[in-house]
């Protein structure tokens, strides 16, 4: 390829990496954050004449939400098999589980998130960690505007019906801070 | 129930990544890491080549074999629409129609009815339903729903939490094409909550699809 090729793809790599694996981290363990993003990172790579540096994290997310999901599915089967051979309970993968727990209050939060629709959590993560506007969300899920507008609007309603009672818990209770943290 | 700001504030405080570019410690030089990505696009050529070259013949039989199936397929369902239509016919003899045909329009993210709020019991509903949304991947279904559930709860639990033996669909749509009209056609034989599910399996993940359910009434 051209060298301008390398340069662009070393200047994209060096502005946005740490936004995709931060994306990563918020979903999948740290291990498999470092594999995803680097995954990104090949298939711009393979894309880069046709890459659209206008708008380069919807694209750079979208090729991680597949990514992601590809790998949840490849777990689900994996653990289906060994229930179906070996008699283990089904098991079912919990995104929330392997993040950073910072606090009482944070780690009651992450689990009701992670009571919720898979779809739910993922429109919640994107315009509320990602800070992503309901245009770009519609990019990453291969849907409408208004209909990204519309699950954001109906998950907030939700997020905030679930964290109801483990908000008056922790709101009440002291917080108590733990170590352990992965990626901060 | 708290407000949906402070929701958002709290999941915002949350965030396990709450600074990327802290993550900047984690990144190699921008050099060394095009040169990696560069050899494992050529080991996945590689790779990809490699497969390609070994592959086997695949014996005759199996060749055809999708082909075949694919007919049995067409056939089946043609003759499972003869003996619908043939069922219908027998059917609709002596029962009433409604007298207006509803209609209800999956837009994304929300399923429109127009039609009639109540329905008397026994009665013959046909239903038109068509797809505006931006995705091909939706369908309609027609159910009976257990008594107090409300669009909300369905779509927040999914559908299946709430499908039953006695309540099972009366007729499905596989996902349609976008804006031709289809029809759900169901035979109001028990009185309560009936209603129409647009689901929309485009972002349904590893969950399944989302279900946006607009509601009817039968008397009894």
């Amino acid at each position: 390829m051209a060298p301008n090729t390398d340069e662009r793809f070393t200047r994209i790599y060096e502005a946005y990496y740490p936004a995709v694996l931060a994306y990563c981290a918020r979903r999948v363990s740290r291990s498999d954050a470092e594999d995803v993003a680097n995954e990104v990172f090949v298939v711009l790579w393979r894309q880069i004449d046709t890459f659209d540096e206008e708008s380069p994290l919807p694209w750079l997310y979208r090729v991680a939400h597949g990514s992601i999901r590809n790998r949840w599915k490849s777990t689900r089967r994996r653990f289906e098999l060994t229930r179906r051979l070996g008699g283990l309970p089904s098991a079912s993968v919990d995104p929330a589980d392997v993040v950073v727990v910072r606090r009482e209050r944070d780690r009651a939060v992450l689990a009701a998130l992670g009571r919720m629709r898979a779809g739910d959590q993922e429109v919640l993560r994107l315009a509320i960690w990602e800070e992503l506007a309901a245009t770009e969300i519609a990019v990453i899920l291969g849907c409408s505007v208004s209909a990204a507008e519309q699950r954001l609007h109906r998950a907030r309603k939700r997020l905030a019906r679930v964290l109801s009672p483990s908000l008056r818990e922790t709101m009440s209770s002291p917080q108590s801070v733990e170590k352990g943290g992965r990626l901060s | 129930m708290i407000d949906i700001d402070a929701a958002v504030r709290a999941m915002r405080g949350a965030d396990p990544v709450p600074d990327p570019e802290s993550l900047r410690r984690f990144m190699v030089d921008g050099a060394v890491f095009l040169d990696a990505t560069r050899e494992r696009t050529m080991e996945i050529q590689t790779e990809f080549d490699t497969v390609g070259t070994q592959k086997t013949p695949v014996p005759m039989w199996r060749r055809a074999m999708p082909g075949l199936v694919a007919a049995a397929v067409v056939l089946l369902v043609g003759a499972a629409i003869l003996l619908l239509a043939r069922d219908t016919e027998l059917d609709v003899a002596g029962i009433p129609q409604t007298s207006s045909e509803p209609t209800a329009t999956y837009i994304g993210g929300a399923c429109d009815y127009d039609g009639p709020s109540e329905f008397a019991l026994n009665t013959m509903v046909t239903v038109t339903v068509i797809n505006e949304s931006e995705t091909t991947q939706v369908g309609f279904s027609l159910w009976k729903f257990p008594e107090g559930v409300t669009p909300d709860e369905i779509l927040e639990q999914g559908i299946f939490e709430f499908v039953t033996q006695g309540n099972s669909p009366s007729f499905i749509l596989p996902p349609t094409a976008i804006g031709e009209p289809g029809t759900l056609r169901a035979f109001l034989d028990s009185p309560g909550q009936w209603g129409i599910s647009c689901f929309d399996q485009s972002g349904g993940e590893n969950v399944g699809s989302d279900n946006y359910v607009t509601m009817f009434t039968v008397n009894g």
